[in-house]
């Protein structure tokens, strides 16, 4: 049987695809990854109680020996460093000057004599002065030793200067040298003799010294 | 090609589907929902907020186990300073200068330079003042001197030697040794040495 419309073509039923959403399947699949989501954070749940009833455990087990730790590293830290750093610094010094003294008529070169030394010290901070002379020993030997002089006291100082402070013992202060020379004949007697100042000093002197 | 329809749902339609509905389907249905609305408010979110709460418990809970662990490692290192350094402290507090004391500090460096061969030329309060450090400043304070003395290089040596290690707290803060121009080896040595002494009430 063959069925006309013979309705004009705007009056007609206009037949449209109708959407079809598969609620059920969506709903199922939303339901899965809640259901896994609830559970995930169910184990993690567990697992973090776990975790943290252990390590309140271990806490409580060191927390006095941590409190002493704590007491010994503020008393430490805030009352002996702050006074043994106070005693370096300007009553007790670690690097006396005697031993400084010492040090130079022990390391000064043979030929070699002082016409000057000064030294100098503002907190941690120092500054030794030498000048003096050297008579020749042939070509540039006077001006290595009088080099090597400098260095080995440089050595010294260093090798006996107290750390910068004590919470931190093994930073120490940077210690410089630095020496001029110049030569010029001996008046009447046959030679040269070399003239030399060495400045041996610590990083922040000049920066601090008054 | 036809354009798909979207259902249109108003609240009459809502009302005339739920009329519709199985009363049983309605039931069933209102009952999931509010498990499923129970579940996540009363049990879900409290756990995801339990979890991260305890989550940051627990890394502070490290944090604080490492630090602590660290430090108690410390704690045989630490003692030992204290000791040392305890002595140390101990020893430099019975040699600061008594107030009473301050008039003998000249006697200390005449008596010391005639001991060692050297001989005092001048002296004079220092025109440079030692700033101590608070809280230091309160209990100490310095009592600088400047001296001029002659003498040879190793009584110089000796002289400065036996102000540093007197048993009271003397300190250099500056020196300068001249050489010997009017007698030779006899150097001219100017130095500042600073007493230090205990503020009275204090300590």
């Amino acid at each position: 049987m063959i069925f006309i419309n013979l309705l004009p073509a705007e009056l007609r039923i206009k037949e449209k695809r109708k959407l079809r959403i598969p609620y059920r399947p969506i709903g199922a699949g939303v339901f899965f990854i809640f259901v896994v989501f609830a559970i995930y954070h169910l184990f993690l749940y567990v697992r973090i109680r776990e975790e943290h009833r252990t390590l309140t455990q271990q806490w409580n087990a060191i927390q006095s020996k941590s409190v002493q730790a704590d007491l010994l590293e503020q008393e430490l830290g805030v009352t002996i460093f702050a006074e043994v750093d106070f005693y370096d610094d300007f009553v007790d010094p670690p690097l006396e000057t005697a031993r400084v003294l010492n040090l130079i008529s022990t390391l000064i070169p043979n030929g070699a004599w002082l016409t000057e030394v000064k030294f100098a010290r503002n907190k941690k901070e120092l500054e030794l002065f030498l000048n003096g002379f050297s008579e020749s020993g042939g070509k540039s030997s006077r001006l290595i030793e009088i080099q090597q002089f400098a260095n080995a006291i440089k050595d010294q100082v260093e090798a006996h200067l107290g750390p910068l402070t004590q919470a931190n013992p093994n930073v120490k202060k940077t210690v410089k040298t630095m020496v001029t020379t110049s030569s010029q004949n001996r008046d009447g007697e046959k030679g040269e003799i070399t003239q030399f100042n060495a400045t041996i000093r610590t990083e922040g002197f000049s920066e601090t010294a008054t | 090609m036809n354009k798909p329809a979207f259902p249109k749902v108003s609240l009459s339609d809502l009302k005339l589907r739920m009329a519709s509905v199985d009363r049983r389907t309605l039931i069933q249905n209102t009952i999931a929902v509010g498990a499923f609305l129970l579940f996540t408010f009363f049990f879900l979110l409290p756990m995801l907020v339990h979890n991260h709460q305890k989550a940051e418990e627990v890394n502070q809970l490290k944090n604080r186990l490492t630090q602590a662990t660290v430090k108690i490692a410390r704690i045989p290192e630490m003692t030992k300073q204290k000791e040392l350094f305890g002595e140390r402290i101990k020893q430099v507090r019975e040699q600061f200068f008594e107030p009473e004391e301050t008039n003998r500090f000249i006697e200390i460096v005449s008596t010391t330079a005639g001991d060692t061969g050297v001989k005092i030329k001048a002296s004079r309060p220092a025109t440079r003042i030692l700033e101590l450090p608070a809280p230091f400043s309160h209990a100490y304070a310095p009592v600088s001197y400047e001296f001029v003395v002659e003498g040879t290089y190793h009584n110089l040596g000796r002289f400065i030697n036996g102000l540093e290690l007197y048993p009271k707290n003397l300190a250099l803060t500056s020196l300068e040794i001249m050489g010997g121009e009017e007698v030779p080896n006899v150097h001219r040595c100017t130095f500042v040495l600073a007493a230090f002494i205990k503020q009275s009430g204090l300590r």
